[in-house]
């Protein structure tokens, strides 16, 4: 989330931007690594499916080297900029393929695929995964963008902000709506707290 | 939903995806607790469930090598400096598109206008029903619809005097039609129910009760009732006897339909002055014996 990101990681980030403006490749490759993650998981969020998602978050870092010569932060944070062309290639993608987005299972299918978890993990984290995609087609669609921008894409409030194009206010109305919205469809009330998973609590 | 409420959800949101519990932000917040738990549950599921999306990493190296191979190759970057728009290849088909526009905007102006005393079966007929087809799909408030059907009986109603006078009798019947069509859309949306009945059928609470344009529907019915069956014995003379007593009918349904409204919209028929304008007396009457 955006909170890791202080004071000294954005003038990082402003930094390399800088230098990946005058063309330096390793300071293009540190922005890519900085930024793959949360890019590729606000993708895969809005897809909900994972192919797609790799190759859309490829055109993301290919647009951002065709266009970061034009970028002028001027208050406007570099996360923001990137997240708007993701999302107006995830738009894109949406209106190309125009049909129904891939089930939740399946958009699950991917999740921890490439790592080193157990068969039990990887089924309850398909499971999770598709509960919370499911859930969040019960939001709006402002909702929907902001909570996966804050939780997928690891903003924080003001880049939320800057991204959605609404004031900090009314970007955590929002993230309180689409949350109590997620509680109602996730947690159905009178469901005992112990269904929780402890060991994170 | 309160602010300060937002502001410590928030605050609990950026403390769990640092790392944080669930259980340190409602130790934090004793007095919201109850509040929070539950929000807090469904932020973290969420959150868990956008963590747990892991990416490919030959996919991810995969894109750092094709990211910096084509910023290698030095690929011309996006031309973002301003071209001027008449010289973008969108100009002129945009250009053309906008006399179209205007030509046809101008052209239905000029039609509308030319259209506005046709008649069915004149050329211009169509234009004048689809602009009142439009006018009507506009949101409306139910006293401007109300007003607007009462309006267009009237130009119906004139529109049917027209071919009563042409002779057209089977025309004018198929638009008194569309009178009384129109009359019963003005009575639905001003709230009175017409009917000739009204002992078996009493007259509801008015939806439009007290509204001042209820007065200006009544004056409206009143104006074109009284336009469209002035001189209709004299019409009614330039009729050929065999269609006289048809058109007649026409005439007399026509104004029937226009004072069952009225008397509806009044709610007393001694005060409606359009039963003044003419006594309700039947036209075969004063024809003399020999012309029936």
């Amino acid at each position: 989330m955006g909170g890791k990101d202080g004071a000294e990681v954005l003038a990082r980030i402003d930094g390399l931007v800088a230098q990946a403006q005058s063309g330096d490749k390793r300071a293009l490759a540190a922005l890519y690594d900085h930024f793959y993650d949360r890019i590729y998981r606000y993708v895969s969020f809005k897809t909900g499916n994972p192919a797609e998602a790799e190759d859309i978050t490829e055109v993301v870092f290919l647009r951002m080297l065709e266009s970061i010569k034009f970028y002028k932060p001027q208050g406007f944070p570099f996360s923001s900029w990137l997240f708007r062309i993701a999302h107006n290639l995830v738009v894109d993608h949406h209106r190309r393929r125009a049909r129904d987005m891939s089930s939740p299972l399946e958009a699950a299918s991917h999740v921890a695929g490439h790592s080193a978890v157990s068969p039990d993990e990887q089924m309850d984290v398909k499971f999770a995964m598709a509960e919370v995609n499911e859930a969040m087609e019960g939001l709006t669609d402002l909702q929907r963008e902001v909570i996966t921008l804050r939780f997928a894409g690891g903003l924080s409030v003001q880049e939320t902000a800057r991204a959605v194009g609404k004031k900090e206010n009314a970007v955590k109305a929002l993230q309180h709506a689409g949350i109590r919205k997620l509680r109602g469809i996730l947690i159905p009330s009178g469901r005992p707290v112990e269904s929780r998973p402890v060991g994170t609590w | 939903m309160s602010a300060e409420l937002e502001k410590i959800l928030d605050e609990c949101i950026e403390r769990l995806a640092a790392g944080g519990s669930v259980e340190a932000c409602l130790t934090r917040y004793p007095g919201h607790r109850d509040e929070l738990l539950p929000l807090l549950e469904a932020a973290w599921k969420a959150m868990h469930a956008a963590e747990t999306t892991r990416q490919n990493p030959a996919a991810k190296a995969r894109g750092l090598y094709r990211l910096t191979q084509v910023a290698s190759q030095d690929v011309p970057q996006r031309d973002h400096t301003r071209v001027p728009f008449w010289r973008r290849p969108v100009a002129k088909p945009i250009a053309f598109a906008l006399v179209t526009v205007l030509l046809v905007l101008g052209l239905s102006s000029v039609a509308a206008v030319r259209s506005s005393d046709a008649v069915p079966g004149d050329s211009l007929y169509w234009v004048k029903t689809t602009k009142e087809g439009v006018s009507l799909w506009l949101p409306k408030s139910d006293a401007d619809r109300a007003e607007m059907h009462a309006h267009l009986a009237g130009d119906r109603g004139r529109e049917m005097r027209v071919l009563v006078e042409r002779g057209r009798l089977a025309d004018a019947e198929q638009v008194l039609v569309r009178v009384r069509y129109h009359l019963a859309r003005s009575a639905d949306y001003a709230g009175v129910v017409v009917t000739v009945g009204r002992a078996e059928m009493p007259a509801p609470p008015r939806k439009l009760q007290g509204d001042p344009r209820i007065g200006i529907i009544r004056i409206t019915l009143e104006r074109d009732g009284e336009v469209v069956i002035a001189r209709r014995t004299e019409i009614a003379g330039r009729i050929p006897h065999h269609n006289r007593e048809r058109a007649q009918r026409i005439l007399r349904d026509f104004e029937l339909s226009y004072r069952v409204m009225l008397t509806e919209l009044e709610g007393d028929p001694l005060v409606n002055p359009f039963w003044r304008v003419e006594p309700a007396v039947p036209f075969d009457l004063r024809i003399p014996l020999d012309e029936r």
